[in-house]
């Protein structure tokens, strides 16, 4: 009988995983994620079309995750681990249900909203200054495993893709939208096949990296409750929340611009900071470690940060 | 008693042990065909009640997903299923209320409902299964536009097992709910309407 959560205590592979961590652990560095393309890449990828994709159908909810195993690990030994990892498992899923039962009211607002075709426009007008990478039209499709949009771009005959995955979900506390993309550039035709890089669960890319954005609350003073958020978000139809979502969409189709032509690191692997540099820390996801980057780019109070593996995250500056 | 570097060693073990597992639910990215399958309370025939003032006629459901077959994902498991509208019509036409049934043939029905489609999937939040449906519903009387209402339901329960039975049966708890909440909104809009009709008589 299955009484612990599958996903707390999973099934099989354990050792092989174990290996693979102790070889992460001892390698004790952070691996690039960022592929950068140059200039005259770009001018080689011909026709260009763009695929925004969407994994999930409405806005998602994260929970602050409890970690109570690690306190109790720590006096109770593996005893306390275990009962700590169960308490864990069951805090989780109760806030994790008080999410999803809060955040109805900010989906109903938003039932009528199609995220990805207003990214899908706006990635078109910032993409049409960016030499080489301009779309010629942007689709918008639902990703429903990485088999369907390896046969997006692998159909696409002689034309490039770009495909950028999206994702969009509320903060723990509501207070605000992280929006997130990945965003790929897959040369068609074979072209650029010298310089082409793997990822997992993608065909050969020549550009790659993860973006995000993180949206407050237009017009938020002074703290609220979850519950007082809901309802903030929701008011007048939820516009609010349709404000904060075109202006981070916005934001991110422009950050995919921007990063189009960002150049690669001075050592060929991680960005560090320029001297004199400002850093800061940004939160992408809800549980630490949280990360940090260097200001490497700022706009009407925005700050865009690049992260040791490349990232690019924006944050109020 | 074991020496303390022992000890510190075997939390350590414990630890790695946990990552381990945590992280074997990592796997590489699959495809589960989910078989939702139709309650036996909604695959009787509709019963006819005398004391039933309407007589309800449901056209067939229009899609607005992106993808026809498409679930949802859990982790790095995405879920489809084939012949979802059907599941769904199925379903929607077994729907009974004390104010309403449904209606033999669409000329002589009271209230013609026009269903859309407009969510339906499953999700993770941490450890937490989530599923999701949304349907508009489209009301007419006797050719007249009468309103439309949008029905929410939902199911969020602790992931047991991984099991594509599991996930099947969060979606069709959701499409439950669902059911449920477009019985008492019709109920509610019937019971409006016979009100409006009194107070103008």
């Amino acid at each position: 009988m299955n009484f612990i959560p599958a996903q707390v205590y999973g099934r099989g592979r354990s050792v092989v995983v174990l290996l693979a961590l102790a070889v992460t652990f001892l390698s004790g560095c952070v691996a690039p994620i960022r592929v950068p393309i140059s200039s005259d890449s770009r001018a080689q990828l011909g026709t260009v079309n763009g695929i925004v994709g969407l994994r999930q159908q409405e806005i998602g909810t994260d929970i602050i995750p409890s970690n109570l195993s690690n306190a109790m690990g720590s006096s109770g030994g593996a005893i306390g681990s275990i009962i700590g990892s169960i308490a864990d498992a069951s805090i989780d899923n109760a806030r994790a249900k008080k999410a999803e039962s809060a955040v109805k009211p900010i989906r109903d607002a938003l039932i009528d909203y199609q995220p990805g075709n207003v990214l899908a426009a706006d990635l078109q007008k910032a993409l049409a200054t960016v030499p080489g990478a301009s779309p010629s039209h942007v689709d918008v499709r639902q990703v429903i495993d990485p088999e369907t949009t390896a046969k997006w771009i692998n159909g696409s005959g002689n034309a490039s893709v770009l495909l950028v995955t999206l994702n969009y979900k509320l903060s723990p506390n509501f207070d605000s939208i992280v929006i997130s993309a990945e965003a790929s550039l897959h040369a068609g035709g074979n072209r650029l096949a010298n310089i082409a890089q793997t990822k997992p669960d993608l065909p050969p890319l020549v550009y790659y990296n993860d973006l995000s954005t993180t949206v407050a609350l237009p017009g938020l003073n002074g703290p609220q409750s979850p519950e007082g958020m809901v309802t903030l978000w929701a008011a007048d139809g939820g516009q609010p929340a349709r404000t904060a979502l075109n202006a981070g969409l916005q934001e991110l189709a422009a950050m995919i611009a921007y990063d189009l032509t960002a150049p690669a690191p001075l050592d060929g692997k991680l960005y560090k900071a320029p001297k004199d540099a400002e850093t800061r820390q940004v939160t992408i996801i809800a549980a630490p470690p949280y990360q940090y980057g260097y200001v490497e780019h700022t706009a009407e109070g925005r700050a865009w940060l690049r992260l040791p593996s490349g990232e690019l995250a924006a944050i109020i500056q | 008693m074991r020496p303390a570097w022992v000890q510190r060693g075997n939390r350590w073990v414990f630890a790695a042990g946990c990552l381990a597992t945590i992280f074997s639910g990592c796997n590489a990215p699959q495809t589960a065909q989910l078989d939702l399958t139709v309650p036996a309370s909604a695959q009787d025939t509709p019963k006819t009640s005398s004391k039933a003032s309407l007589r309800v006629a449901w056209l067939a459901i229009d899609d607005q997903r992106l993808d026809e077959t498409s679930l949802g994902n859990f982790g790095n498991c995405s879920y489809v299923a084939k012949s979802i509208l059907p599941w769904v019509n199925q379903q929607l036409c077994a729907i009974n209320g004390t104010n309403f049934v449904k209606a033999d043939d669409l000329a002589r029905a009271d209230l013609v409902i026009q269903p859309t489609l407009l969510k339906l999937y499953i999700q993770n939040v941490a450890i937490t299964k989530s599923a999701v449906v949304v349907l508009r519903l489209n009301l007419s009387s006797h050719g007249k536009s009468s309103g439309q209402f949008i029905c929410r339901g939902q199911y969020a329960g602790m992931n047991w097992s991984d099991s594509n039975e599991e996930m099947a049966g969060a979606i069709q708890n959701a499409f439950a709910d669902c059911l449920r909440n477009i019985a008492a909104s019709l109920e509610l809009n019937i019971k409006l309407k016979h009100m409006v009709v009194a107070a103008s008589n």
